[in-house]
């Protein structure tokens, strides 16, 4: 079952972002109920950028840029408002194309102050690592 | 533990919000919340902003501010009437104004009145 319908943007997972699902999923698995709340909200925010067609062009509720982005500017994706959960999926719409970059998720919840002093340069760590790296061809 | 940030994460995703119905359901249920949300959003001075053609860019141009402000503004559940005002005429719009009914009258109140009085 594929929820929603599909953008034409095309949505890139960061290799951060992977392992931190992952662990998520399996960490889920093993009934950790925190662990399972976070993924589904993960999932959904990445579900949102799925949804799209190309960078937005204006703020709404669930989709607004950092404003302490870094070198590249990110977006942030949020959730409904639920309690004792502020997962953040940070985002990096390519310029050249149709394409998104998910490059991490955290919960606000849990670092406080620390998540908007840190977002510009971590996401700018996994955009450069992304770009260095990505093959020939890929948008 | 092989990752490939290459290759489009769509299929993933899928398999992952799918792998319980109730992960799935979950998720689902979300997503038609972000989407209620959305419309709240925007039936608010975004509509008169949108009906304007303009977008958040612009109305911060004219208004001397950034377009993080604007956005913020349009969500803001309270603002004074003079903030309000001033957003209504960036957007271009006149005779701004505040009609109710009370007692049975129709009674319709100027903003820029409203705004002088408060």
């Amino acid at each position: 079952m594929r929820l929603g319908h599909t953008g034409w943007v095309d949505v890139y997972a960061s290799r951060q972002l992977q392992i931190r699902v992952a662990d998520l999923r399996q960490r889920a698995k093993a009934g950790d109920a925190h662990a399972e709340t976070t993924l589904r909200l993960v999932g959904l925010e990445i579900a949102i950028l799925r949804r799209l067609d190309a960078e937005p062009d204006e703020e709404t509720p669930d989709l607004k840029t950092v404003r302490r982005s870094g070198k590249y500017v990110v977006w942030r994706v949020s959730h409904p408002h639920l309690e004792g959960y502020a997962v953040r999926t940070i985002v990096w719409f390519t310029p050249q194309g149709q394409a998104v970059l998910a490059c991490y998720a955290t919960d606000k919840a849990q670092m406080g102050n620390l998540f908007y002093q840190t977002v510009g340069e971590r996401a700018d760590q996994v955009i450069d690592e992304w770009l260095r790296d990505r093959p020939e061809g890929l948008s | 533990m092989s990752v490939d940030p290459y290759t489009p994460f769509n299929d993933t995703l899928d398999e992952i919000i799918n792998e319980t119905p109730e992960r799935a359901a979950a998720v689902a249920k979300m997503l038609a919340e972000v989407d209620e949300e959305r419309r709240a959003y925007r039936m608010n001075l975004a509509t008169i902003r949108k009906a304007a053609e303009l977008t958040q860019a612009d109305i911060a141009a004219r208004l001397g501010t950034t377009q993080s402000a604007v956005s913020r503004a349009e969500q803001r559940g309270d603002m004074l009437y003079s903030t309000l005002l001033a957003y209504l005429r960036a957007a271009g719009a006149q005779d701004a104004a505040l009609t109710v009914t009370v007692g049975g009258r129709r009674v319709e109140v100027l903003l820029s009145d409203a705004a002088q009085a408060a």
